[in-house]
């Protein structure tokens, strides 16, 4: 994917080393100490689908990778699946880069894969467990988005691109949404699959998790709609508007 | 604050090529997850504490680890001892239905307590077998093992920059705050939960522009030194495999198919009553 | 330097005209340029003016990595720019820029000075000697292993050096290299680049507003508004007044006086420079006799007043970590102007954030206007005490510079009208109303630096501090912002400005406080405390020229203790005009 020697899809690596130093500084170490949302919301939630809008699906995934991964080294008791946790938020920055890039479809199939292995997983995993029939009306919220990336499609990417300040915050808020979303469902099919969480367990965070996610979106359109308009501002060669071209 | 932790030493473990370290880890991740039993998972944490204290690793950081992980391992093991599915009950009782969450959980079972025990066993393995490495490789090393294994030289850079750029972020983060509350910003200590929400917004815009702006200057420094000159480039640090490192990557791999063989084939590890 | 005529042109410009991508402007504008080799040339010009864009053309940066659309030629010891690529042409130019922590990002000194040998695949014997080699250039023998993270600035910036020296260059470009750092990392600097010019001749182009730039070098290229106006030996260069000044360049001290001179009738010809060459001209014009010491006017206070910012005993230390500050007893009244001054590290910004209530002392209290900062809400500091961050990049976020000066009062819980009606007054008194509606972004440093004065100034304090805020400016924007300042505190307030700047303190400031490793060292009237040279130089402060020539013509009735340029003409005037 190198085109250019130094870049990786264009953004060159100096790019990706500061966007991953921003997610492993705001998503490991709690330099923001907010108090009181702090149990529902990490910085992390808002600065990883951002580094994916701003980089791009190659770029951003890749940072957030890096990131996240030098997160667990240094804040490993973090790391609650492990090795594998950095999986979690690169598919947060993942998705949200493919919608801000105008690649919905791909966007569309990543957050669907997610919600299919979800299904798939757990119907495996609690086969007899009296609760497992949670697991269907679990991902409300994410069936929910992924109607609203069937309804949007490619406007979710044009609004972001066209920095118009009244059509970003809706561009952002869905992407980040879906990467949140995305990112979540991960994060469940690790703990089901390997770690063999049971049902009970969800009927329990089913009541929480939309707050969680919805907030991080919100957290994330109000953070990213000024960040993407002083960006464009101050001539910083990134973000859809820019490398979309090359 | 040191982000990484690395503690130079003579022991063993420390010799061993960083590529033998990394399978290691794979190993010890793959054995954790074929082994139930709580009485093998117990041995393979002791080995790793072994280790630790072989390495000589003080125990101020093995201390930060417990202390993390007390609480993730405390709920991990209630919600496997309360809610997995089990036919030997230890103590029965009725939780009433209406209570939530909790309402209609019947018993304790002997396969939820051990269950319990072995996913906490588990998770102090994975968490505390990461350390290990970082701890015992100097930052050069590692990075090198990757890109002799393959890796991108270009994510290898972008690895090791993030991370010399962590504290940088950090310091700007703090400048970031004071300047903030020097104009009375309040939101990090006090305010209505709308205001929380909010107050991320004049500290992480700043801290993203500032950081990309930065990125901008980076770009131009690492170009001014011909990054990319070439499709690849001559490395200072070296490693080299000895032979002691291959018996040693022969025998991780070795004993975990081993195990992995008695575990299908005789439920060796596995947990059955 | 001798010996440079027969020096072939290592760096030729022609007609030079560059855009920046998306850019109808063209940033540089038909520059003719040429550099021998073994020279060393400074570039100065505004903020603006294009030198960075010209500099990164020598190394094909510009336009291989950036782009754009560039004209004319640019030709780099014989190689087209154009025809080749960055990696051919950074083996002949090293560059170093201004911000030690963008240019530095390896583990060790060891490998961030083999960072470009080994970009440029070079033998592993081969890099190993040249980081060696660059390290004992550049006196940092013995860092191999240290983490550049952790060293001063000057440090970092000898280390920025030596990455670049391990180019083997035959031409160095530093970009403000001596920007952010204090008076010790600026002399470091400047002496390196003196001695590896003459043990290697390696060829100096440098972007500077330094004075001591000025002396080091052998020619002065003038640029504005992406021309070059003006270029010469520098005594030449400052001599043409006009070119001088059209080009908003800091212009040294000891040429500042013989232009007041010649405009009030003195005219000498030949403007010197260097101190020396002023000092034997002068003592022609004066006659032999003592001079009596300029009284130190008496402080403006009222005695009876409270001061507005006390300390007692005031003793800070971080957490786990050194002592900052130790018994700091300080009283400052209302209305005066005070500089604090001090190496870096020193504790200058350290005690600065104890007056907001940004750090609270360890032991010992600080009373700002009769609060106690142990108890006081940190609205109620940030009410009175306004201050102002060394960089304004530090907090915009908002959308419009209206919005951003709003933040401030907002946060205080203000009314809508009562928030509109300070916004505008703040932008009025800097001078931003034009500019309210635009982005933050979209500013100069210079307004950008204005933009966080006006945010301060919307909370109405009655003591602003500045940190630093005329760090790489040029000289218009500093005379905005001193003017600015200055203007605020015939208003009444109470000014307390941290600067490396001493011609700003002696010019501005009534009174100096010297910080040293956490102490106060000198705490009195500007006038006085720049009469201990030998103190001030235990922090290596360097009093600024016109005092040193003062002191020089002491035996020619010039007290030694003139402090302003002003001062010196009108004393020169008095004794030699007649």
């Amino acid at each position: 994917m190198v085109r250019r020697r130094g870049r990786i899809a264009e953004v060159h690596v100096a790019y990706i080393a500061i966007s991953a130093a921003v997610t492993t500084a705001a998503a490991y170490i709690p330099m923001f100490p907010v108090i009181g949302a702090g149990s529902m919301m990490s910085a992390g939630m808002i600065v990883v689908p951002l580094v994916g809008i701003l980089l791009g699906p190659t770029a951003g995934t890749l940072a957030v990778a890096i990131g996240a991964f030098l997160g667990q080294i240094v804040a490993p008791y973090g790391a609650i699946f492990g090795l594998i946790t950095f999986l979690c938020p690169m598919t947060n920055a993942f998705v949200a880069s493919l919608l801000a890039f105008r690649k919905w479809k791909e966007g569309i199939c990543a957050l669907g894969l997610t919600i299919l292995m979800w299904y798939v997983i757990t119907s495996i995993k609690w086969a007899g467990d009296p609760y497992a029939s949670v697991r269907w009306y679990f991902p409300f919220l994410h069936l929910a988005s992924f109607a609203s990336l069937l309804i949007m499609r490619g406007k979710i990417g044009e609004w972001i691109e066209g920095l118009d300040p009244k059509k970003v915050p809706i561009g952002i808020f869905l992407s980040a949404l879906a990467g949140l979303l995305a990112e979540h469902m991960v994060g469940n099919a690790i703990y089901v699959g390997i770690y063999s969480g049971p049902a009970r367990v969800y009927a329990f965070v089913l009541s929480i998790y939309w707050i969680e996610r919805l907030l991080g979106a919100i957290g994330a359109t109000l953070v990213g709609t000024p960040l993407l308009i002083a960006l464009y501002k101050a001539r910083v060669e990134i973000g859809p508007w820019s490398l979309r071209e090359g | 604050m040191s982000l990484v932790h690395y503690y130079p030493g003579d022991s063993f473990f420390h010799k061993l090529d960083p590529r033998v370290k990394m399978l290691w880890l794979a190993c010890m991740f793959v054995l954790s997850f074929i082994f139930n039993h709580p009485l093998h998972l117990g041995v393979l944490f002791i080995s790793v504490l072994f280790l630790w204290i072989y390495m000589k690793i003080p125990f101020s950081e093995l201390k930060l680890f417990f202390k993390a992980l007390t609480i993730v391992a405390i709920v991990t093991f209630f919600f496997q001892l309360l809610f997995y599915p089990g036919e030997h009950a230890i103590v029965s009782f009725s939780i009433p239905r209406w209570i939530p969450y909790f309402g209609g959980v019947t018993a304790i079972t002997i396969e939820g307590l051990v269950n319990g025990i072995a996913m906490v066993l588990r998770l102090f393995i994975i968490v505390l077998t990461m350390p290990v490495i970082t701890m015992s490789t100097s930052l050069e090393h590692l990075i090198i093992s990757l890109i002799r294994m393959g890796m991108p030289y270009e994510i290898a850079f972008a690895a090791t920059t993030a991370l010399n750029l962590v504290p940088v972020l950090q310091s700007d983060a703090l400048k970031i705050i004071d300047a903030q509350k020097a104009r009375a910003f309040t939101a990090l200590e006090r305010g209505s939960f709308k205001d929380k929400i909010k107050a991320y917004v004049p500290l992480i815009v700043p801290l993203m522009v500032g950081s990309l702006k930065k990125g901008q200057q980076l770009e131009v420094a690492m170009e001014s030194r011909a990054f990319g000159a070439y499709e690849s480039r001559t490395y200072l640090t070296e490693i080299r495999m000895r032979s002691i490192d291959y018996v040693f990557a022969a025998f991780f791999v070795i004993i975990t198919i081993l195990c992995l063989a008695l575990r299908i084939l005789k439920g060796f590890g596995a947990f059955r009553l | 330097m001798e010996g440079l005529g027969l020096a072939k042109d290592v760096i030729v410009v022609d007609k030079l005209t560059y855009y920046y991508p998306h850019s109808e402007e063209p940033a540089l504008k038909g520059i003719n340029l040429k550099v021998k080799q073994g020279e060393i040339v400074t570039i100065m010009g505004h903020t603006g003016c294009g030198k960075s864009t010209l500099c990164l053309t020598f190394n094909g940066v510009i336009p291989h990595a950036i782009g754009g659309d560039l004209e004319g030629k640019v030709v780099i010891d014989g190689l087209d720019v154009m025809e080749h690529d960055i990696p051919e042409l950074a083996r002949r130019v090293g560059m170093v820029f201004q911000d030690p922590e963008t240019q530095l990002f390896s583990v060790t000194v060891k490998s961030e000075v083999a960072f470009g040998p080994e970009n440029l695949m070079l033998p592993r014997e081969e890099i190993i000697e040249r980081v060696y080699w660059a390290l004992e250039a550049t006196r940092l023998k013995g860092y191999e292993e240290r983490a550049p993270t952790k060293l001063s600035g000057g440090e970092k910036q000898q280390v920025a050096l030596a990455a670049a020296m391990a180019m083997r260059p035959k031409i160095l470009v530093l970009d403000e290299p001596t920007s952010e750092l204090d008076p010790v990392g600026t002399r470091k600097i400047f002496s390196l680049i003196k001695e590896l010019n003459k043990r290697y001749g390696i060829t100096f182009v440098i972007i500077e507003h330094k004075e001591e730039a000025v002396r080091l070098s052998d020619r002065i290229i003038l640029m504005k508004d992406g021309k070059v106006i003006g270029e010469g030996r520098p005594p030449r260069v400052f001599s043409e007044i006009d070119s001088v000044k059209e080009s908003r360049v800091r212009v040294p001290q000891i040429s500042q006086l013989f232009y007041k001179l010649k405009e009030r009738g003195l005219d000498i010809g030949r403007l010197p420079l260097s101190t020396e060459e002023a000092y034997h001209i002068l003592k022609d014009l004066l006659n032999k006799e003592k001079a009596e010491d300029l009284p130190v006017e008496a402080s403006k206070r009222d005695i009876e007043s409270q001061p507005v910012i006390k300390t007692k005993d005031l003793f800070f230390q971080y957490k786990n970590g050194p002592v900052a500050l130790k018994r700091i007893n300080l009283e400052v009244y209302q209305g005066e102007f005070t500089a604090i001054i001090g190496q870096n590290g020193a504790g200058k910004t350290t005690l600065a954030k104890h007056f907001n209530g940004l750090l609270k002392p360890t032991k010992g209290d600080v009373i700002i206007d009769g609060m106690n900062t142990k108890d006081a809400l940190i609205t109620d500091l940030a009410k009175t005490v306004g201050f102002v961050f060394q960089n304004p990049d530090h907090q915009f976020f908002s959308f419009t510079v209206e919005e951003e000066v709003a933040f401030g009062p907002r946060n205080l819980g203000l009314s809508e009208e009562e928030v509109k009606s300070r916004v505008d007054e703040a932008l009025r008194m800097v001078g931003l109303e034009q500019m309210r509606n635009r982005h933050p972004f979209t500013l100069s440093r210079g307004q950008r630096q204005r933009l966080a004065v006006a945010s301060v100034l919307a909370m109405h304090p009655k003591i602003i501090v500045l940190d630093e805020p005329t760090t790489g400016q040029d000289e218009v924007a500093i005379n905005q912002i001193m003017t600015l300042v200055n203007k605020l505190r015939e208003e009444g307030r109470t000014i307390l400005m941290i600067t490396h700047d001493m011609s700003i303190v002696t010019k501005y400031a009534e009174r100096t406080i010297v910080l040293c490793q956490g102490e106060v060292l000198l705490d009195g009237p500007t006038r006085e405390v720049f009469s201990h040279p030998e103190i001030l130089e235990k922090s290596h402060i360097d009093i600024p020229p016109i005092m040193k020539l003062a002191r020089m013509l002491s035996e020619y009735g010039i007290p030694s203790n003139v402090l302003t340029v002003e001062e010196m003409c009108d004393m020169i005037m008095r004794k030699a005009g007649g």
